[in-house]
């Protein structure tokens, strides 16, 4: 008997070796990357995905960038044919702008992008202004310092916060930690936040969480509308990476067509404070 | 062959005699007791250490065996020892789960003196609740189990206390580094004896400190504070020659904190286990005797994150009272078992709330549940001659869904029979086939929100849109004994399952209105070949356990549909265990762990979103992670006797070679994007959390 046990102990291991296979292959897509604020010309920026293994060096990075598409935003009332415009310090490089169609709060906004013989289209509006009441800063230690954002919600909407920050002599806004939150916490309140300062991208240096003393810093408060702030939020996740938590999977899109990314909706205010 | 004895001593006693047959390793035999003493089981006859009982399935540790494992961190752990047996997946390193035949650790119940455990470890998984020093055996049915046990997809692993009445006081301590225990087993009177061993943690002392020391301070979260605490009390009271009460407690909370330094930003986690049961064994004439039990079981667990004048808080608890009752009779050749259950649960999900400047929010999302559960069963286990034997057994269920506490879901009743059935076939003397069937149900769910069975997984009830999940599986075995000194099974399994539930993923703030609209529904099925070789006495003893499994899962919403692999869809699994005993004062230990890694899904393709690297990723679960493998040993040495009181010490190195096991990997990105010469990097980051560990701990006991 043992000997049989012992046989069939063989033929399994023999038998058993298995590795998991990846069937899915990569395929082409867009990836859009827009926005319409308040006040502002819209600003779309065109790119495509690459394989995982792909080196992405400067050559590389140039050739995503898709230069020949037509971009189109339209209202109700208006539409625009963006113009392609280079600028070497802003990724991709080639930025798709407006010159004459300004964001308006409560008007929705459709994108249509033509490239070849495809077409990618989606749809977003502008929600109302949110009004920062104080930005003050909480003192850490003698050298650390970190932003605490006070606002009033507006209790008649349903609003989707993101919180941005950025020392005066950055050019960026970097996103915070927290990143934002939806009013359905406080609607209608007046609440203040401590936010952590972040980096950039995931591509950035850490910065640390605090500013130091003396920092002349800008902080921005966002609105967006529910779809916006989703997809802001899964990429957060995404950049983030928690070790133990289940990944989120891709990141939610609402450009329609073979496409990624967002077309996205805000309204912002600006607060400039010195930490102190 | 029957033999028939007339036992003169009291039943008490009988239950612990162990009968060696030499010239026939394994027989049973029908006990006809005279007036006097009414009421006593059929007895199995075995060699002392069998592992696999042939009838019931059940694999049985008993504290010995437990004891030949080397210890972790200093402690036997249970849980630890059954995941050396085949067919119970290693979840890897810090991972608290029990995989049994590719399920959800939520799909094996565990119990303790018959009463649920809704969690049963302690952080990452080092140590389970179960302190070794309470624990009389553990047992573990994966296919075809007796009727009494129901209303879980996988396994169910039976702990219970040492209920032997000790002679005298014995008192038991053990000193480690990172936790100590102590204990009292004691008589209280003829009638009665008392058993109490409490368990502490104090890392908090020990290690945490010099972890704080070592991180930079204010610039990440610094400030680590973990313990935990456990305490079992059993007490048992002999009411007279027929009946006997027993009392079980345990209670025990883990304690996580993080923070940083010099700010007003902190986390805390803190969860624990509460049980506390009552039974009453009878017996009666003609052979019948009755259990009735009352119990308790609750687990909570709550995660609270202060980030200045922000406060939220997740909490999840389950809680169950539940009143069962089985009533057991015997003939000739059929051991009847008939019973009756009802179970109370109270469940709040992942609730959320939180808590701006001071003011509760206006949005919290909180769900308790609540559902009635009563079950019936009725098993017999027929003996039709010296070659056959059979089990059969039939639970009904009903499940009835009473609502939440904002009555947004309706109410809903669940019915459902659940049958088991095995036979025997005794070849020889020394071998055995068994086959088993069984189509089982479960209408409470483990949801995994970790990667890991982290504490934060929570249990949510079925309601009218979500339904129980099911499994039917087949198993065919074969078991031997050769002599008393080896023993061996070779275990072949198919299950297949429905309405199996994956959590779409993130708690979006967007999407907390209810929780339990967030799950994808699927089908998956499990087969493979189990086989344990084990040597049971001489100097060295040991076991060798091999497990060949696949476990594949298929959801609509998951992967465009297509099958694909469970995350601990490991095909082969090594486990070797042994024991040496060099002298009558120094014995050694070893066990070693191979399996196949762990699956994880690939990413596919990149692109960019606010200068974020953001990825596609490709088919589910369809990249496996390097192969794990871990050597640990452990050296006991018996010193001489302080007084009447027997020292030990033990040493042990977990991880010996200290192989980095990968437990997750991700990519880490760096680059530039302005400038005249852009670019980005990526570098794949493998996270291993268990190097060598050595310990010793130090056991004193009387």
């Amino acid at each position: 008997m043992m000997k049989i046990l012992f046989s069939l102990l063989i033929i399994i291991c023999c038998t058993a070796c298995n590795k998991a296979v990846n069937t899915k292959t990569f395929a082409p897509k867009f990836v859009v990357e827009g926005w319409i604020e308040n006040d502002d010309f819209p600003v779309v920026k065109l790119t495509h995905n690459l394989p995982v293994d792909a080196v992405l060096d400067s050559a590389q990075l140039e050739e995503i960038v898709i230069r020949w598409a037509k971009v189109e935003v339209q209202t109700d009332d208006a539409s625009e044919i963006l113009t392609l415009v280079r600028d070497k310090n802003i990724f991709p490089y080639y930025i798709y702008k407006g010159t004459q169609l300004r964001g308006k709060t409560g008007k929705k906004y459709k994108l249509i992008v033509t490239y070849a013989e495809n077409v990618l289209t989606a749809e977003t509006s502008i929600p109302g202004k949110p009004l920062i009441d104080n930005v003050n800063f909480y003192k850490v230690d003698d050298s650390s310092y970190q932003v605490n954002l006070s606002f009033t919600d507006n209790a008649g909407s349903k609003d989707y916060y993101r919180f941005y920050t950025k020392p005066d002599s950055s050019a960026l806004y970097s996103p915070t930690t927290p990143g934002g939150f939806s009013d359905a916490l406080f609607n209608g309140r007046s609440v203040s936040f401590q936010l952590f300062r972040n980096r950039y991208s995931n591509i950035s240096p850490y910065t640390g969480a605090y500013f130091h003393y003396g920092d002349k810093v800008n902080v921005k408060l966002t609105n967006m509308d529910s779809i916006s702030f989703t997809c802001w939020e899964a990429i957060s996740r995404e950049t983030a990476r928690i070790p133990f938590l289940n990944s989120g999977g891709d990141i939610p899109s609402n450009i329609r067509g073979a496409a990624l990314g967002i077309w996205y909706g805000a309204a912002s205010s600006v607060h400039t404070a010195i930490a102190y | 062959m029957r033999i028939t004895f007339n036992f003169t001593m009291s039943r008490y006693f009988i239950i612990y005699v162990t009968i060696i047959l030499f010239s026939c390793n394994i027989a049973h035999a029908q006990v006809v007791l005279s007036d006097t003493v009414k009421s006593l089981e059929e007895i199995i006859i075995i060699k002392e250490k069998q592992t696999k009982d042939s009838r019931s399935g059940a694999v049985k540790l008993s504290h010995s065996d437990i004891l030949l494992i080397p210890s972790l961190l200093g402690s036997n752990d249970p849980l630890k020892a059954l995941q050396t047996l085949p067919g119970i997946i290693n979840g890897g390193d810090g991972n608290a789960g029990l995989y049994v035949r590719g399920s959800d650790p939520g799909q094996t119940q565990i119990l303790y003196n018959g009463i649920p455990v809704y969690n049963p470890n302690h952080l990452f998984g080092l140590y389970s609740v179960f302190n070794p020093n309470s624990i009389g055996s553990i047992s573990i049915y994966k296919s075809a189990p007796p009727a009494w046990y129901g209303d879980r997809l996988a396994a169910f692993v039976d702990v219970e206390s040492n209920w032997k009445r000790p002679d005298s006081v014995r008192l038991n301590l053990d000193i480690g580094l990172l936790a100590s225990s102590i204990g009292l087993k004691t008589p209280v009177s003829k009638k009665t004896f008392a058993d109490l061993q409490i368990r502490k943690s104090y890392m908090n002392y020990t290690v945490w400190p010099i972890v704080s020391s070592m991180t930079k301070k204010g610039r990440s979260y610094d400030k680590i504070r973990y313990d935990f605490y456990d305490l079992n009390i059993g007490i048992k009271h002999q009411l007279n020659d027929n009946n006997s009460l027993s009392l079980s407690l345990y209670n025990g909370e883990d304690r996580f904190h993080l923070a940083i330094s010099d700010s007003s930003n902190h986390h805390a986690m803190q969860w624990g286990n509460l049980l506390a049961g009552l039974q009453w064994n009878g017996y009666f004439k003609n052979q019948v005797s009755l259990v009735s039990k009352l119990y308790y079981t609750g687990y909570k667990f709550s995660f609270g994150v202060t980030l200045g004048d922000i406060y939220a808080r997740i909490i999840n608890r389950i809680q169950t009272t539940g009143f069962e009752n089985k009533l057991t009779k015997q003939w000739k050749d059929h051991v009847l078992n008939a019973g009756i259950s009802f179970k109370y649960h109270t469940i709040s999900p992942y609730n959320t709330t939180s808590d701006i400047n001071g003011e509760p929010n206006t949005g919290d999302n909180i769900l308790t549940q609540h559902a009635f559960e009563t079950n019936f069963f009725i098993n017999d286990g027929i003996t039709f001659s010296r070659k056959w034997f059979t089990n059969i057994g039939i639970r009904y269920t009903q499940f009835n869904y009473k609502g939440d506490r904002d009555s947004t879901i309706n109410r809903k009743a669940y019915r459902w029979i659940a049958p088991s059935l095995s036979l025997r076939y005794t070849i020889t003397n020394e071998l055995f086939l068994r086959l088993g069937a069984n189509i089982s149900y479960q209408p409470l769910h483990l949801i995994p929100v970790s990667t890991n069975a982290l504490p934060i997984d929570f249990w949510i009830a079925d309601n009218e849109l979500m339904k129980p999940s099911t499994a039917k599986q087949f198993s065919l075995g074969i078991y031997t004994q050769h002599k008393k000194s080896y023993e061996a099974y070779l275990d072949l399994f198919y299950k297949r399952m429905d309405h199996l539930m994956e959590y779409t993923g993130y708690f979006s703030q967007e999407q907390h209105d209810d929780i339990t609209r967030q799950f994808y529904y699927g089908k998956g099925n499990s087969y493979g070949a189990e086989i344990l070789l084990k040597k049971t006495s001489g100097k060295l003893t040991g076991s060798i356990s091999y497990t060949f499994s696949r476990s594949l899962r298929q959801f609509a919403m998951i992967n465009d549909g297509k099958q694909f692999p469970f995350k601990y869809d490991r095909p082969n699994q090594l486990v070797i265990t042994a024991h040496y005993t060099l002298t009558e004062k120094v014995s050694l230990s070893a066990l070693f762990t191979f399996c196949d890694g762990s699956t994880y899904t690939p990413e596919m393709a990149r692109y960019m979103i606010r200068d974020n690297v953001i990825t596609e990723y490709g088919d589910y679960n369809s990249n496996r992670i390097a192969a794990y493998h871990r050597l640990d040993l452990s050296l006991v040495y018996k010193m001489k006797p302080l007084g009447k009181f027997k020292q030990e010490m033990n040493f042990s190195v977990i991880n010996v070679y200290n192989h980095k096991n990968v437990l997750y990997n991700y990519y880490k990105y760096s680059g530039e994007l302005s400038g005249s010469h852009p670019y980005i990097k990526s570098e794949m980051r493998d996270i291993s959390v268990l190097p060598i560990i050595p310990s010793v701990v130090y056991k004193l006991s009387l």
